[in-house]
């Protein structure tokens, strides 16, 4: 257990080192912009992987609660004058309740009638955002949405305001799956039935799971929503849902880690892909879909446990191979003397 | 001694077919009582339904004066009966402690933000789970696997395990569905003292097992079935004879024991 | 009267596509246990695929043919290189899966294609009929002719021909049938092939009524499901009936309600449906629910 501790406290040394260095080594404006991007994703990948990789649900519509937390907070706002303070909690607590409903109802469901429920509840918020025009401004969107007031709302002051939560978000949810709660949700990825056996409600646990989703993705929408100062119904449907699960997937579904790799790994793609793009003139469509579904399809086939699962368990061959090999060097000095 | 278990008139069809027929039998406070006979015989069955992973066609099972039909699966757990599994059911990427530790879900109560949050009563509340699962462990011998991967211990070992998480819950009734099953003799002895022990301690057990040596020894008393129905009880001598037991059962004794 | 009728005969024909995706569905699920969610860009390949060959000068007839023979070919290669790859992974891997191979379909069709729609002539003139006050587009009713075709030649594969029988032995007991000298593995990748087949159809037909382009799929694939789960999932009759509900209330709703919530309302009925009784209609067959 100490060892865990340490190891882990070595991994959070090393992303905080990196987070908080980055907008110096990369002083370019667009390149904050980037990183606070992939810090918004990234909270809403760690959502999902609590629903994904510990509770063994999958979504497919978590981009709808993103979506519900950027216009609730935006609304609230813009045409009611609140504070983006108070807009932020609202908008990590509506779409925590639409999760509750949501998955009150489909907690029962399973495997493809869960990946289709949630597809449908994807399809049905995005839609819905497009016709209540009165309210969200349909398909044209919203302009002039406050700005945090954080520290002059300057990208710097932004990018460590969002990085800031990523990091609470990731120890929350690094505390949780060492705990009871964690195990809990592990123990009924692996089996249901011992899960119930030992007094765990799984009912119950796999809503905890989506509503806590829920409220990280609605968290990231709202900030999304004050950071863009901008908001139309096209970045909320299926093709951000898709990338959020990509993201899960690559990095390895059970691991917390594996979430904020992913999103990334992802981050650098598109970013790599944007560029391509300006050299290759001829390129039209969606290319980042092609790479998203070439990725899923290849992780399942290939590295069904994810890259930082992967990793993890080569570098403890090695590590147990060296200790073999000590072991047997000892033994066979012992011998010569 | 007070009754702790009532199975009366337990019945169960899988699509048709009757797997278990008019069971009763009764478990007292203390007492270790085997569940026997040959395969197909319908004791996984009925302790599935004791266990309330699945639910009886027909009958009634009372628990300490609870009628437990209407009783969700989870509730068991708290309620005082716990169980391990005839094809293991561990959950392979925690480690062996963390294994012991979710057998004590029913008895820790921190909530998913104070978990999250990693507040002062969940950290002592860990703390607490720690001590006692290692206690469990060194019980079963498996302390110094604490930190291994469950996936990477041998059968003999995760059936263990599967004892101690049912233990730390500190059950009235523990379930166990064949827990000798792949053990070599000296285990299996070790694992009989054990069950006497927990018996000792004040807890009962509903044992499903094949061994002979080991139910002659530790059970004080033994339920046969065969082919769903129940066709003797008693005390072991009682039942070793019995002449319908002999025809049933004992008449395949011989197998048991060779491929033992 | 005649408004609620010119509704209802709209829905019978989107009702009709959602019936072959629905069975396209369950042919492949009776043999594999695999939720194939890329069934809807079956569709979307048949029509671009058609659409493309036409610009290429060829012939009508036969650019529709070689587009069924080429999703068809996809659907065959879909199954053996990458399905049966992945035989023993979990029900999350596969889903995973089968989303990834409709996300990679629908990438490269608007990277080949582009975003823009596209426009299928219809089979015979564009001249719309009137039935009673109703009108009706003379593709309707070529849709509801080959829609009825395929359930046809369909029910006549699966219930009166050898073939049909060992597909659904395999359905039944796989192991046993293994044992019969019949391959699961063969059918399985003919299931694929038939969906494949049946898609591209269903895909060709409905292009000169509704444009087609790239993302088309996923909504045909997201309703056909829905219809399969309403007919119970495993029962293609009670699908193909379902379907056809499916799309008169669909119809009705857009009609009378707002024709931008006409999706909305599917994936509600899907959703309620899911919530109320997920074993569907007409069938008590149900997958998801995990045993012991």
């Amino acid at each position: 257990m100490k060892q865990l501790t340490k190891k882990w406290g070595k991994s959070l040394g090393i992303y905080l080192a990196l987070m908080i260095i980055f907008p110096f080594v990369m002083p370019d404006e667009y390149y904050r912009s980037v990183g606070i991007i992939i810090g918004l994703q990234a909270i809403v990948a760690i959502g999902l992987c609590l629903v994904m990789g510990l509770a063994g649900q999958i979504s497919l519509g978590q981009a709808s609660f993103w979506g519900i937390g950027a216009y609730t907070s935006a609304v609230l706002t813009t045409k009611f004058g609140l504070t983006p303070l108070v807009g932020l909690v609202a908008s990590a607590i509506v779409p925590a309740v639409f999760a509750f409903i949501l998955g009150r109802a489909i907690a029962g469901l399973q495997g493809y009638y869960l990946a289709m429920a949630t597809l449908a509840f994807g399809y049905i918020v995005q839609i819905g955002i497009q016709e209540w025009e009165p309210v969200t401004g349909g398909a044209s969107g919203m302009i002039s949405i406050p700005q945090v007031p954080f520290f002059g709302g300057s990208e710097l002051s932004m990018y460590y305001l969002i990085w800031g939560i990523v990091t609470c978000v990731l120890l929350f949810s690094l505390n949780l799956m060492h705990s009871r709660i964690g195990r809990a949700f592990r123990a009924i990825h692996k089996s249901e039935v011992a899960a119930t056996s030992m007094g765990i409600d799984v009912r119950k646990f796999k809503l905890n799971a989506f509503v806590v989703s829920g409220m990280f993705a609605g968290i990231s929408g709202g900030l999304y929503a004050h950071y863009m100062g901008i908001l139309d119904p096209q970045p909320f449907g299926m093709h951000e849902s898709i990338k959020f699960l990509t993201m899960v997937v690559i990095g390895g579904m059970t691991s917390i880690w594996g979430a904020l790799i992913g999103t990334l790994v992802i981050g650098f793609i598109s970013e790599g892909l944007v560029m391509l793009s300006e050299v290759v003139p001829g390129l039209q469509g969606d290319v980042d879909t092609i790479v998203f579904g070439g990725i899923l399809v290849l992780i399942v086939m290939f590295m069904p446990e994810g890259l930082v699962p992967r990793i993890r368990s080569l570098y403890e061959k090695a590590q147990a191979k060296k200790a073999a090999a000590n072991a047997e060097q000892r033994v066979e000095r012992k011998a010569a003397i | 001694m007070t009754t702790l278990l009532t199975v009366q008139d337990l019945s169960r069809d899988f699509g048709g077919v009757r797997a278990v027929n008019h069971v009763d039998f009764e478990v007292k406070q203390g007492e270790i009582l085997a569940l026997i006979g040959p395969n197909g015989a319908g004791k996984s069955t009925v302790l599935n339904m004791v266990s309330g992973v699945i639910p009886p066609s027909e009958g009634e099972i009372r628990f300490a004066n609870q009628l437990m039909t209407r009783v969700p699966g989870y509730e068991y757990a708290k309620l005082g009966i716990t169980r391990t599994f005839q094809n293991l059911q561990t959950f392979d990427d925690m480690t062996v402690l963390e294994n012991v530790m979710v057998g004590m879900h029913t008895k820790t109560h921190s909530s998913l933000f104070s978990c999250g949050m990693s507040l002062t009563t969940a950290r002592r509340e860990e703390r607490t789970m720690q001590e006692r699962a290692h206690t469990w462990l060194e019980k079963v011998g498996l302390s110094s696997l604490a930190s291994s991967h469950a996936g990477s211990l041998p059968y003999g070992k995760l059936r263990l395990m599967e004892i101690a998480r049912a233990m730390v819950a500190e059950p009235k009734l523990l379930l166990l569905d064949e827990p000798a099953a792949g053990l070599n003799h000296t285990e299996t002895a070790e694992m009989s003292r054990m069950f006497q022990e927990i018996r000792e301690n004040g807890t009962a057990i509903l044992l499903v097992e094949h061994d002979m040596d080991m139910i002659m020894t530790i059970a004080d008393r033994i339920v046969v079935l065969d082919q769903g129905s129940k066709i003797a009880e008693g005390t072991p001598r009682e039942i070793q004879e019995n002449p319908c037991v002999i025809a049933a059962y004992l008449g395949t004794e011989e197998q048991v024991e060779s491929r033992g | 009267m005649t408004e609620l009728l010119q509704y209802v005969a709209n829905g019978l024909v989107s009702g009709g596509i959602y019936a072959i995706v629905a069975v396209g569905f369950i042919t492949i699920y009776n043999v594999s246990k695999v939720i194939n969610l890329a069934q809807g860009e079956f569709l979307m390949l048949g029509g671009m695929v058609t659409v493309a060959m036409i610009g290429m000068n060829v012939p009508y007839a036969l650019a529709a043919f070689l587009a069924i023979l080429i999703v068809t070919l996809i659907g065959v290669l879909m199954q053996k290189y990458v399905i049966a790859y992945v035989k023993k992974a979990s029900p999350i891997s596969l889903i995973i899966l089968t989303i990834g191979i409709s996300t990679l379909i629908r990438g490269l069709a608007s990277l080949i294609w582009g975003k823009d729609a596209y426009s299928l002539d219809p089979i015979t003139s564009n001249q719309p009929f009137s039935l009673g006050g109703v009108n009706i587009a003379q593709q309707s009713v070529w849709i509801l002719a080959a829609v009825l075709i395929v359930l046809f030649l369909l029910w006549y594969l699966m219930d009166k021909t050898m073939l049909g029988k060992k597909i659904n032995a395999c359905s039944v007991n796989p192991m046993a049938a293994r044992l019969m000298g019949i391959s699961p593995a063969k059918m399985s990748m003919l299931a694929f092939g038939i969906s494949g087949a049946t898609g591209a159809i269903a895909g060709i037909v409905i292009a000169p009524l509704s444009v087609t382009s790239y993302d088309i799929g996923v909504l045909l694939g997201i309703k056909g499901f829905s219809a399969a789960i309403l007919g119970g999932l495993g029962n293609p009759l009670g699908a193909a009936v379902a379907a056809f509900i499916l799309g008169i209330v669909e119809s009705l709703g857009a009609g009378y309600i707002s024709s931008g919530m006409k999706d909305a309302i599917a994936f509600l009925v899907l959703i309620v449906m899911l919530l109320v009784k997920p074993s569907g209609i007409f069938g008590e067959r149900s997958v998801g629910k995990g045993g012991l």
